[in-house]
């Protein structure tokens, strides 16, 4: 048996899925309202099963590591398609950023003309024909004109083929003792470049499963992992967890959930977590399996 | 590499269109020798004037020797690399579609008329006509970039579509006249009627602008968020020495005999982004003489550097806190005061109160962006350390918090306060003493 700390690590798997991801930058005046913009525009965005897309903060930038010289947050958007990102971030750009006092929104991934998609080139007619286009080094800006000056927005970003859905659940004695080691994981994992974790605080309580009793629901309540239904249900909780945290992932690529994984799981094992597991559907669902005792090699006990 | 150093000059310039890269990769230095050139109307051997060694396999041509007289240099190049180590005569890189062209020294007249791609660096100045359309021609340059450290001529970006032209110092008259779109950066003193039937477009003038057309209309002034983008790409090309803090402009809209959009986007003379020769600071206490000299200091701060977030009855209610002189003295007593000083002229200040409340840092508009204030600052939260004070608060104005948030101050509260009968809006902002 693998354990950390103590902690039981249950040989399984996360199944994780490929999306398509894009990072976008947004600066404002000040670091505040920077990331005023970034809350909102991934407000709402938890999981594609009720969300337009998954998005998160990946960090803080500071002034100097920004195109425009102030400060400013990198974010990651996620979506099953090209075509339903690019919808996603235009209508989040245009209600969430255009809208926020003094900011600008700028690509920052490589932009590769056959899987880009247009966000500033959507927008910019908003400009009502005032927009100014800027070519600068190949890259085209939109400049539109607003109440406290100009809204700022490249007119293409690139995107990439990402990796959601990795997951782990942290089965707790107590509620306390679950959070505690939840937000210890969500701050390691927050620590890595290319992974945000789309969850409100990083953290959810509401893990699902596939399918319901009520025909139209895609997924319900993950009964089995449900501390008040144990001994009504197939429970898999051993004797004495009493609350379940689950962690979810998504990340630019493979390598960089299996670090925010590895990362997650040793921050997560504090006294008082009895095991650390890790949901899947049998291999069915993605093609990406996040073993949970691989990503650890070298670093258990 | 392939060089061509000029053996004799002449005062009949001699025109070397043709001796371009993409030609010269597939000729050896012999063959390379038979291209022809123009001296005056006659046509003549390349050899005649050039000693040819290497070869251009590399795309990469060198011209060496006096080359000031030397006319169409690089002309309609599509690839690879000039290097000029000295001057270059008139049309220098002229309708060209890519590649680089560098000139160490002067550039002439039409230098980069017409092209359409790649890249121009002049290390020195460059005459008139500077990325324009030839006489009778409808358009100017319409892309790749024309960098120029030193000044340019009159005309500069006439009827260019497309591209940039950035000049580190000043630009003569009529600079972006005409033009269809683009932009021409001028860190130096802008000349008479820049903009003039311009359509689109974008002229900036970091060293003022002297008088535009009637048909432009000012209207705001403004921060530009797309300006900082420009002025990195321009530093980062190495050819004219530009900071890349966002600045402030005055913007005026036309040409309206058009449709007025395009716009002249101009600082304040000496407030533009090209950094002044470093004059090193130092700081020091504050002494009871320094009093008048800070008032003034004050004063100026905040009709000058505030001017832009401040209408003009609050700046004057603001000027004049405390300004009778000895209401002035006094407010410097029982403080930790620190003066920053150029050669001996105080240029900056900071206070630190014993409870840990940072009353004034305030710094010549004469000096912006040289880390004055921060110098100050970082005296004062050092001290504040050394007292065993765990927090340090400021209530800033809309023109400095942006300065205390980079330096690590939290947002408390804004408010609104009254002086002299008028109100202002500012910040309470707090930073912890770890």
């Amino acid at each position: 048996m693998l354990t950390v700390n103590g902690t039981e690590i249950e040989d399984t798997f996360a199944e994780a899925f490929p999306m398509t991801a894009a990072r976008v930058v947004v600066t404002a005046h000040t670091a505040g309202w920077a990331m005023e913009a970034a809350r909102a525009a991934t407000g709402y965005a938890a999981s594609v099963i009720g969300c337009d897309a998954e998005a998160g903060v990946e960090r803080e930038l500071p002034s100097a590591e920004t195109p425009d010289g102030r400060p400013g947050v990198s974010l990651l958007f996620f979506a099953f398609s090209r075509d339903a990102l690019q919808k996603a971030l235009v209508n989040r750009v245009a209600q969430c950023v255009l809208t926020c006092p003094t900011t600008a929104c700028f690509n920052a991934l490589p932009i590769d003309p056959e899987r880009s998609i247009r966000v500033g080139g959507n927008l910019r007619f908003f400009g009502d024909g005032w927009q100014i286009s800027k070519l600068l080094g190949g890259r085209r800006f939109w400049r539109v004109p607003v109440m406290d000056g100009e809204f700022l927005c490249e007119d293409v970003f690139g995107t990439k083929k990402g990796v959601a859905g990795g997951n782990f659940l942290i089965l707790a004695e107590s509620q306390s003792v679950g959070l505690a080691a939840a937000e210890a994981a969500a701050a390691a994992m927050r620590a890595l470049p290319g992974v945000v974790l789309p969850f409100p605080g990083g953290v959810v309580r509401s893990g699902s499963k596939v399918g319901s009793k009520y025909p139209k629901l895609r997924a319900s309540t993950n009964d089995a992992y449900c501390p008040t239904l144990r001994g009504v249900v197939r429970s898999e909780l051993p004797a004495g967890v009493n609350a379940v945290y689950e962690l979810v992932i998504d990340a630019l690529d493979e390598a960089t959930v299996r670090e925010a994984t590895a990362v997650g799981v040793r921050a997560a094992c504090l006294p008082g977590v009895r095991k650390i597991t890790a949901g899947n559907y049998g291999g069915k669902l993605g093609p990406f399996h996040i073993r949970l005792h691989d990503v650890l090699a070298g670093g258990a006990s | 590499m392939i060089t061509l150093t000029r053996r004799a000059s002449s005062p009949v310039p001699l025109e070397v269109e043709g001796v371009v890269p993409e030609k010269l990769a597939a000729l050896s230095a012999l063959d390379a020798a038979k291209l022809p050139v123009f001296h005056g109307n006659r046509k003549e051997d390349l050899g005649a004037w050039f000693d040819v060694t290497g070869d251009a396999s590399d795309g990469h041509v060198r011209f060496a020797g006096d080359t000031a007289t030397v006319k169409h240099v690089g002309v309609g190049m599509a690839s690879g690399k000039i290097e000029v180590e000295g001057g270059a005569g008139m049309h220098a890189g002229a309708g060209m579609r890519g590649g680089t062209l560098t000139i160490r020294g002067d550039a002439g007249d039409w230098l980069g008329a017409e092209m359409k791609g790649g890249t121009i660096a002049v290390f020195g100045s460059a005459g008139n006509q500077v990325g324009a359309a030839y006489r009778g021609s409808r358009r100017g340059m319409t892309g790749g970039e024309i960098h120029v450290c030193g000044s340019a001529g009159d005309e500069v970006g006439l009827l260019m579509r497309r591209g940039l032209i950035a000049v580190g110092g000043a630009c003569g008259q009529f600079a972006g006249a005409s033009m269809i779109a683009g932009s021409v950066l001028v860190f130096g003193p802008l000349g008479l009627r820049a903009g003039a039937g311009m359509k689109r477009g974008t002229v900036f003038a970091g060293g003022g602008v002297a008088e535009l057309p009637p048909t432009f209309r000012e209207t705001c002034g403004t921060v530009p968020t797309f300006l900082p983008l420009y002025l990195r790409h321009v530093a980062q090309a190495g050819v004219i020495p530009v900071g890349r803090a966002p600045v402030r402009v005055r913007c005026w809209r036309g040409d309206l005999l058009h449709r007025g959009t395009g716009e002249v986007l101009a600082c304040d003379a000496g407030t533009g982004p090209r950094p002044m020769p470093a004059a090193l600071f130092s700081t020091r206490e504050y002494r009871p003489a320094d009093a008048p000299a800070l008032l003034h200091l004050f004063r100026s701060a905040i009709r000058r550097t505030a001017a832009a977030d401040y209408n003009a009855d609050q700046l004057r209610a603001w000027a004049s806190i405390d300004a009778d002189p000895p209401n002035w003295a006094a407010r410097f007593e029982n403080r930790f005061v620190r003066v920053a000083e150029i050669a001996g002229s105080p240029v900056g200040f900071a206070e630190l109160e014993p409870n840990g409340h940072i009353d004034r840092v305030y710094v010549s508009p004469d000096h912006p962006r040289r880390g004055i204030g921060g110098a100050l600052l970082d005296e004062l939260l050092d001290e504040a350390k050394r007292r065993g004070l765990r927090r340090v608060w400021v209530e800033v104005s809309l023109t400095a918090r942006p300065f205390f948030e980079a330096a690590g101050f939290t947002l408390l509260a804004p408010q609104v306060v009254a002086c002299r009968g008028e109100q202002f809006v500012n910040f309470r902002m707090e930073r912890p003493l770890g």
